[in-house]
C-alpha cells in the first residue's frame, strides 16, 4: 500500500470534501453572490451607464473575500481538539488531505465564485429596458489588454507617463504575464489563510488579517526608514534618468521581484500547512 | 498487537506517563480504568496517533500511530467520549466515512442500528444524546477495524441501552479485534471486559486477565470485614473482602472492589504484576 499518495484514496478525500463544500460554505457564497445583485438593484435609483470596470473590480474584490474566508469555512474543525479528531483519523495520508484542501481553497472556490458571479452579472446586464449595467463583463474577463489598462490606471502613475507609455505597459501586462500574476495572487492569498486556518483554533480569519496588518505596518516603517536613509539617492534621480527604457526596466524588475516574493511566501505557507496537517495534536 | 515500551508523555509541565510499559493482545476486550485525570483518554489518543509520546515507543502491528499512515488509520477507530455529529443522517454519515475503511459493512450498520433501536434515516439533530451515542457505536463497529478504542462509551446511555451496548460489543468482537474501553462505570462493562488495565498517576498499576487476577486475590462475600483483607466494603447484606490468594481459592472478580483494592495497595499489586 502506498502510504503517501494513492489516487483512489485521494479521490475519496476529494469526494468527502466536495460533499462538505455546500453545507459548510454554501451560505457564504450565496451572500457574496447576493452583494452585486443588491448593488444592482439599488443602483436603479441612480442609473448611470458604462460601469464595466467597476463591476469587474467589485467581483475581483468579492472573489478575494471568498478566497480569504474559504479555508476557515471549509476546514474550520480540522485542528479542533474535539471536532478535528475525525479529520485526523480519516484513513488518508497528510499529503492527500493537503492536496484536497489545496484544490478546494485555491481552485474550486475562485472558479465557483466567479462562474456564479459572472452568470448573475450576465443575467442582470441582459435585463431589458433601463439598466444601470451596460454591456457584459464576461467579454472583458479574458481581454488582457483592457485589464492591463485598469492596472495602469490603478497604479496612478499618470505623472510618469510619456507618449506610448500605455502601449508599452499594455504589452508588458498582456497575455501570460497578466494571467500568471493573477494565479500567483490567488495562490498567495489562499495559502496565507490556509495556514492561518491551521494555526488558529478560533476567529481564524480575523486573527490572520490582524497579523497581516501588523506585518504591513512593520514593513511600511522599514520602507519609510529606508527612504529617509537613501534620500540623497532619490534626489539625485533626475527626470532624464527616468526615461522610457528605465521605466519599463523598473516595472518589469519590480514585477519579477514581487512574483518571486509571492511564490516564496506561498511555498512556505503551503509547506507549513502540510506540516501542520501531518503533526497536529488533538 | 499493541506494544508500549518506556513511554513518557507530558502536557507542558504535567507528566502524565513516566516510563510505562504495556501490551494489548488481539482478541480481547480491555477495560481501561483509573481515577480522573490519570491519562486514560490520553493513552487512547496516543494509541490512535492523535498525540505523540515525548519518548519511548508505541506500536500497533509494528506501525507507529503518530505517523498516521493510511494503512494504520484504516484499521483503527476511536470513539471519543463527547458526541460530535454532523448535520446529516447516520446513514449518509456512515456512507461518507465508510468508503475509507476496506472492511466496512453497510448491512452490519443497518443491523446494529436495528438492534440498538435507532432510525438511521433520522437526522442526528433529531436524535437524543443516547441515540446519537448508540449510532456512533454502530458506525464504529460497522467499520470492522481491528482496533477499536472507546472512551466512556456508556456515559449518557439508559439502563436498557447499556445492556444492548454489552450485547453488541460481545457479539461483534472477533479473535482478530482488540477493543479498549476506558470507563468509570465499571458495572456497565462487568462480564464484558477481560483483561483489566488500571492506570495511576504516570504509571500502570495493573494489566492482568481475570484468570491472573484471581490467582493473586480472591473475592469473598461475608457478614463481616475480614482481617488481612486488602480491601473491604460494606454491601447490602454484608461485606465484600478482597483477600490475598495464597491457597488458590476460586472466585469471581468484582471489578469495583478490585479497583479500590488496587488503589489502596499499589505496591502489593505492582510487586505482584
Amino acid at each position: 500500500m502506498n502510504n503517501t499518495l494513492d489516487f483512489n484514496r485521494l479521490g475519496k478525500v476529494i469526494r468527502r470534501d466536495a460533499m462538505n463544500f455546500i453545507p459548510n460554505f454554501g451560505w457564504s457564497l450565496v451572500i457574496l453572490w447576493a452583494i452585486p445583485v443588491v448593488i444592482w438593484l439599488t443602483s436603479f435609483t441612480f442609473i448611470s451607464q458604462g460601469v464595466e470596470v467597476g463591476r469587474i473590480q467589485m467581483l475581483r474584490f468579492l472573489s478575494t473575500i471568498a478566497l480569504i474566508v474559504a479555508p476557515a469555512k471549509l476546514y474550520k474543525d480540522c485542528n479542533d481538539p474535539r471536532k478535528g479528531i475525525q479529520y485526523a483519523m480519516m484513513p488518508a495520508s497528510s499529503l492527500e488531505k493537503f492536496i484536497s484542501m489545496f484544490i478546494f481553497c485555491i481552485i474550486v472556490t475562485p472558479i465557483i465564485y466567479m462562474v456564479g458571479a459572472v452568470a448573475l452579472d450576465t443575467i442582470m446586464a441582459a435585463y431589458p429596458g433601463k439598466n444601470p449595467y451596460d454591456g457584459f463583463i464576461f467579454k472583458l474577463l479574458f481581454n488582457a489588454k483592457e485589464q492591463s489598462r485598469e492596472i495602469v490606471e490603478a497604479m496612478g502613475s499618470q505623472s510618469l507617463m510619456y507618449d506610448g507609455y500605455l502601449d508599452d505597459v499594455n504589452n508588458m501586462f498582456s497575455g501570460f504575464f497578466l494571467y500568471f500574476s493573477k494565479i500567483i495572487s490567488v495562490i498567495l492569498i489562499s495559502s496565507i489563510f490556509m495556514f492561518g486556518n491551521m494555526i488558529f483554533k478560533k476567529r481564524k480569519t480575523s486573527k490572520m488579517i490582524g497579523i497581516l496588518v501588523l506585518i504591513f505596518i512593520f514593513a511600511m516603517i522599514l520602507f519609510i526608514k529606508w527612504i529617509i536613509n537613501h534620500k540623497d539617492l532619490m534626489n539625485n534621480l533626475s527626470d532624464e534618468e527616468l526615461n522610457r527604457d528605465m521605466l519599463i526596466h523598473l516595472i518589469r524588475k519590480a514585477n519579477y521581484i514581487s512574483w518571486m516574493i509571492s511564490i516564496i511566501i506561498s511555498a512556505v505557507m503551503l509547506g507549513l500547512t502540510y506540516r501542520k496537517i501531518k503533526t497536529q495534536k488533538y | 498487537m499493541i506494544k508500549i515500551n518506556n513511554l513518557d508523555f507530558s502536557y507542558k509541565n504535567t507528566q502524565v506517563f513516566k516510563d510505562i510499559n504495556l501490551e494489548f493482545q488481539k482478541g480481547n476486550i480491555y477495560g481501561l480504568l483509573g481515577e480522573n485525570g490519570v491519562g486514560k483518554t490520553t493513552l487512547l489518543k496516543i494509541l490512535c496517533g492523535l498525540q505523540r509520546p515525548d519518548s519511548g515507543i508505541c506500536t500497533i502491528d509494528n506501525m507507529i500511530p503518530s505517523d498516521r499512515k493510511p494503512e494504520f488509520l484504516q484499521n483503527v477507530y476511536f470513539l471519543p467520549e463527547e458526541v460530535i455529529t454532523e448535520d446529516t443522517t447516520p446513514e449518509k454519515y456512515i456512507k461518507k466515512i465508510g468508503v475509507f475503511y476496506p472492511r466496512f459493512d453497510l448491512h452490519l450498520f443497518y443491523k446494529l442500528e436495528k438492534e440498538l433501536e435507532v432510525d438511521p434515516k433520522k437526522k442526528f439533530n433529531a436524535l437524543s444524546y443516547g441515540q446519537k451515542k448508540k449510532t456512533l457505536l454502530a458506525c464504529a463497529l460497522s467499520l470492522r477495524t481491528d482496533y477499536l478504542f472507546l472512551d466512556e462509551p456508556t456515559n449518557g446511555l439508559d439502563i436498557p441501552s447499556k445492556a444492548l451496548f454489552r450485547k453488541v460489543i460481545a457479539n461483534y468482537c472477533t479473535d482478530e479485534s482488540t477493543i479498549i474501553i476506558s470507563t468509570h462505570q465499571v458495572k456497565d462493562v462487568e462480564n464484558l471486559i477481560d483483561p483489566i488495565v488500571i492506570l495511576d498517576n504516570d504509571d500502570v498499576l495493573l494489566n492482568a486477565s481475570f484468570n491472573e487476577i484471581t490467582k493473586k486475590v480472591y473475592f469473598e462475600y461475608g457478614p463481616e470485614r475480614l482481617p488481612y483483607a486488602l480491601y473491604s466494603e460494606m454491601l447490602p447484606g454484608g461485606y465484600i473482602n478482597v483477600m490475598p490468594n495464597n491457597d488458590g481459592i476460586e472466585s469471581n472478580v468484582n471489578i469495583e472492589a478490585l479497583f479500590n483494592a488496587v488503589m489502596k495497595n499499589k505496591e502489593f499489586f505492582k510487586v505482584n504484576r
